[in-house]
């Protein structure tokens, strides 16, 4: 069965004319819209094409279902996110994924002094260094719980305003403001700790700048 | 105003957003200037949300794209038989 939403959170945004079929909403629109930012969350979360694309596919094909119930009440953008959010944590369940951490993050204590090394990944000061940075950040993110991976997908990969995402969610903002620190806190963590990891192999040659 | 070290832990993320209000960023400017170990800890945490933003960003697939227009052609019936 499809997911129908219910939004109750009306925003500002110029609502759609009505559609020929009667709709609010035009699914082609937020096809070409939407997609490719709706794939890129997807296979972030997922952390594969196969599943990314079953998401996306079954996050439209609720789309289409549910858009002659859609009223307006919301953004056809903020409906069609959260049509998305449910569509992969459907796929979430039903692989029944088995979240693999790198590292047990909660169990690493409060951060201590980095070394020298790891200093200086998490503090570029040229583009391959930030290249880096930028892939083990990338690398980390795959790394933590599925949820995590989709708010940090949304606020940081696709940009997302914090109200947004709490309309994706269908959370509180307060609420969406708290997991998207706590998300960034960790992501934070998990690339220190690979960081020193990282410096602290023999055939490093940032061990011996 | 002041910040503690606790409180500017717990504001990085509206800092980095620029959602602060003026009176609480100014307080935590403050507490970042006279603080290395805060400043050190934003600086970091700053550069990994950076990081991930400037990512890039994968193509989603030809194939996709063409199996999302032809279903959004099909009537509400047949993307329920299709799925």
């Amino acid at each position: 069965m499809g997911y129908t939403p219910t939004v109750s959170t009306p925003d500002s945004r110029a609502r759609p004319g009505r559609e020929e079929t009667g709709s609010f909403v035009s699914v082609p629109q937020l096809i070409e819209d939407l997609g490719p930012r709706i794939y890129n969350v997807a296979l972030r979360v997922l952390g594969n094409t196969a599943d990314a694309e079953d998401a996306v596919q079954q996050a439209f094909t609720d789309a289409v279902r549910g858009a002659a119930g859609f009223r307006g009440e919301a953004s056809p953008q903020t409906w069609m996110w959260q049509i998305a959010h449910h569509a992969i944590g459907k796929v979430v369940r039903r692989r029944a994924r088995k979240e693999v951490q790198l590292v047990p993050w909660s169990e690493l204590g409060p951060a201590g002094e980095p070394s020298a090394s790891a200093a200086h990944v998490l503090a570029p000061d040229d583009a391959v260094d930030r290249a880096r940075l930028v892939a083990l950040a990338v690398r980390c993110l795959d790394a933590l719980p599925s949820a995590e991976r989709e708010i940090l997908a949304l606020r940081d990969l696709e940009g997302m305003p914090v109200r947004d995402v709490a309309h994706t969610l269908e959370i509180s903002v307060a609420a969406a403001k708290s997991r998207i620190h706590r998300a960034r806190l960790t992501l934070k963590r998990a690339v220190r700790f690979a960081a020193t990891t990282h410096a602290a192999k023999p055939n490093n040659p940032r061990k011996t700048r | 105003m002041t910040l503690s070290c606790e409180r500017v832990f717990t504001l990085l993320s509206e800092y980095l957003d620029g959602e602060l209000p003026s009176d609480i960023q100014a307080a935590f400017d403050k507490h970042i200037g006279g603080c290395t170990r805060c400043a050190r800890f934003g600086q970091e945490f700053a550069q990994v949300v950076q990081s991930l933003r400037a990512s890039e960003r994968p193509v989603m697939p030809d194939a996709l794209r063409t199996r999302l227009r032809e279903l959004a052609r099909s009537s509400p019936a047949k993307a329920q038989t299709d799925s």
